[in-house]
């Protein structure tokens, strides 16, 4: 790997860290009750007089799971609804037509499930209107869901003897309103800054430079794309205001923003694992929990920009120069941004799909094998390693959970984690939340790679395709929402299947983890003893990470051998003919 | 086709809110000596 590949990585952690650590506290204070002062902590008090909550109630899990599910359900009705009328709603200088029924129901859960996942292209399909009301609220909405889940279930670790694990109305209102809002405005005018449009106007028809090209005039689609950008990226929800997504220079314009896109994406699931050890009063375990995601991280890259800088041999068959020189990037640059070259895009990809946003600046479809493989099996180990916003703090502590029980099985102790005895409920929890979404993977797959009108929306045959299937139904159930493209989803069966999975991959896992965090907030904490397996050293760091990979491999490996695994023994076929 | 996708969409619902009973009857039993 390049100089280049490692100075970048050891800067984006520096940076990140830097600007983690600080939120860290900010967000520890929002998970605290006490009112907040200031003109946003008025607004939020406006907030539940108006809509008769009261701040202090404490909700049991089942009411609090029960408020989080029916606020989402109402936001699917209300983005569907959005969709289907925006041909009569303002906003819409491009006069798009109303939603088709299925692509709207796919986007509506889409969005609400913080996947966002796209069968449709933005600048021909939705008015402005739909993009700012329908689906940037629902960016921040959904965010916001995470953080609370994520508050709950380190609350079921940190209180004693409890029977609530906070409000759900309050964490919602609390975290779009003191952390998402602040950071989208900080960030929206940071990226117009860069270049990236804000307006309302139509479409602008403009000369190519080359007047004698088929096409003298190309249209360019304008939009309020900055202060969806932001929340885009910040809320780790993805959704391109374009087809193109961050590859398209109006929603990522210079090296510069695509960096802090970058930043954007980890910011909240690291400063959320240092809001785990504050509230703990062991920032260690933050520090643990933290560490796992980064080693696997790493690691992943590291494949990730090695395999596309190695090139494709296929290419080398034929005669390319995949060479690194002053004049380009060298290795395997079918699609990819010259602007940003491979490491640039070798770490958005790696970062997109740790951190189940789903925004892309590269075509994954264009990787080598075993460089899109990289980004598919990071989505399919559940968007634990670093994961979305909450969404991967909870994921990486069911799995911790897990880990714990493995232990206390070996050396024959109950197991415990962080003060907190795991018994037979939370064991059952836990197995829930680890076998719902390969379950809807694999399942989802094997329909689609059997049914008629799964196989129609294949563009590529052999094991390209079943790669394209495998990445779309893997990015649906984790909530990741980035596509390996090659596949014509927005069809009514991809539409439903991806729409079905996407709503089970997210509440099917999210009301198991509010369970195991209402039982735990009823327990005792036990105090440490000489059998106490140490849950913020090393041994647990290094268990952990089995346990998350472990889980992953044996669960997928078998799928993958029929994808990517073939495409690259397919490949280093064509190598070692080449070269003997 | 409205009809049909809000009727998928109830079924959804009720499905989830059947996981979410599921696992409060767990939870109950747990707690039977």
């Amino acid at each position: 790997m390049a100089g280049q590949a490692w100075t970048m990585l050891v800067v984006f952690f520096g940076v990140l860290i830097g600007l983690a650590l600080p939120l860290s506290a900010w967000l520890t204070r929002i998970a605290d009750a006490r009112p907040i002062a200031g003109p946003l902590g008025a607004l939020e008090r406006l907030i539940y007089r108006a809509a008769g909550v009261d701040p202090q109630e404490e909700m049991s899990w089942v009411k609090y799971a029960t408020a989080l599910v029916l606020f989402n359900a109402l936001g699917v009705l209300v983005v569907y609804a959005i969709q289907r009328f925006q041909a009569v709603l303002p906003l819409n200088p491009q006069a798009m037509a109303n939603v088709s029924a299925d692509s709207a129901f796919n986007t509506a859960v889409s969005f609400v499930t913080n996947t966002n996942w796209q069968g449709y292209s933005g600048e021909s399909t939705l008015s402005y209107f739909t993009q700012m009301t329908a689906l940037a609220v629902q960016n921040f909405l959904s965010a916001a869901t995470g953080l609370a889940v994520a508050y709950a279930l380190i609350r079921g670790f940190a209180r004693r003897s409890a029977q609530g694990i906070g409000n759900f109305w309050v964490d919602l209102t609390r975290g779009t309103l003191h952390v998402l809002l602040p950071l989208s405005v900080l960030l929206a005018v940071f990226f117009m800054g860069q270049g990236v449009i804000q307006n309302f106007d139509a479409y602008q028809p403009v000369h190519t430079v080359e007047a004698r090209a088929a096409t003298p005039t190309q249209t360019l689609a304008m939009g309020p794309v900055a202060s969806q950008e932001a929340i885009k990226m910040v809320g780790t929800n993805g959704g391109g205001f374009f087809n193109a997504n961050s590859a398209h220079p109006f929603e990522n314009p210079t090296p510069l923003s695509n960096f802090v896109q970058m930043i954007a994406m980890f910011l909240i699931p690291t400063a959320l694992c240092f809001v785990f050890g504050r509230m703990l009063g062991d920032t260690r375990q933050g520090w643990a929990v933290l560490g796992a995601m980064v080693v696997i991280f790493v690691i992943m890259a590291v494949v990730l920009t090695w395999a596309e800088q190695r090139g494709n041999p296929v290419l080398t068959q034929i005669g390319a120069d995949q060479s690194h020189s002053l004049l380009q990037s060298g290795g395997n640059m079918e699609g990819k941004e010259v602007r940003f070259g491979i490491v640039a895009s070798a770490l958005f990809a790696t970062i997109t799909t740790s951190a189940s946003c789903g925004a892309v600046n590269a075509m994954h479809d264009s990787f080598t094998p075993l460089g899109g493989l990289v980004p598919m099996w990071l989505i399919q180990l559940g968007e634990v390693v670093f994961g979305g916003v909450g969404a991967g703090l909870y994921g990486m502590l069911i799995f911790a959970i897990m880990a714990v029980f493995i232990a206390g099985l070996m050396i024959g102790r109950t197991p415990e984690y962080v003060g907190k005895k795991i018994e037979a409920f939370e064991i059952k929890m836990t197995s829930i939340v680890i076998l719902v979404t390969p379950l809807l993977v694999l399942v989802g797959t094997a329909i689609a790679v059997m049914t008629t009108q799964g196989k129609a929306g294949v563009l590529n045959p052999g094991a390209h395709g079943f790669s394209e299937i495998l990445y779309a139904l893997s990015s649906a159930a984790n909530n990741n929402g980035s596509a390996f493209a090659g596949i014509s989803a927005n069809t009514p069966f991809y539409n439903t299947l991806t729409a079905v999975v996407m709503w089970f991959g997210r509440f099917a896992f999210i009301i198991p983890v509010l369970a195991i965090a209402g039982s735990l907030a009823r327990k005792k904490r036990i105090e440490v003893t000489a059998g106490t397996l140490p849950t913020h050293g090393p041994l647990f760091i290094a268990l952990l990470i089995g346990t998350v990979v472990l889980v992953g491999a044996l669960t997928y490996v078998p799928a993958l051998a029929l994808g990517p695994v073939i495409e690259q023994l397919q490949l280093q076929a064509i190598h070692l003919q080449t070269t003997h | 086709m409205d009809i049909v996708f809000i009727a998928t969409f109830v079924a959804l619902l009720l499905l989830t809110y059947a996981l979410l009973r599921g696992c409060a009857l767990l939870e109950k039993r747990k707690d039977r000596p």
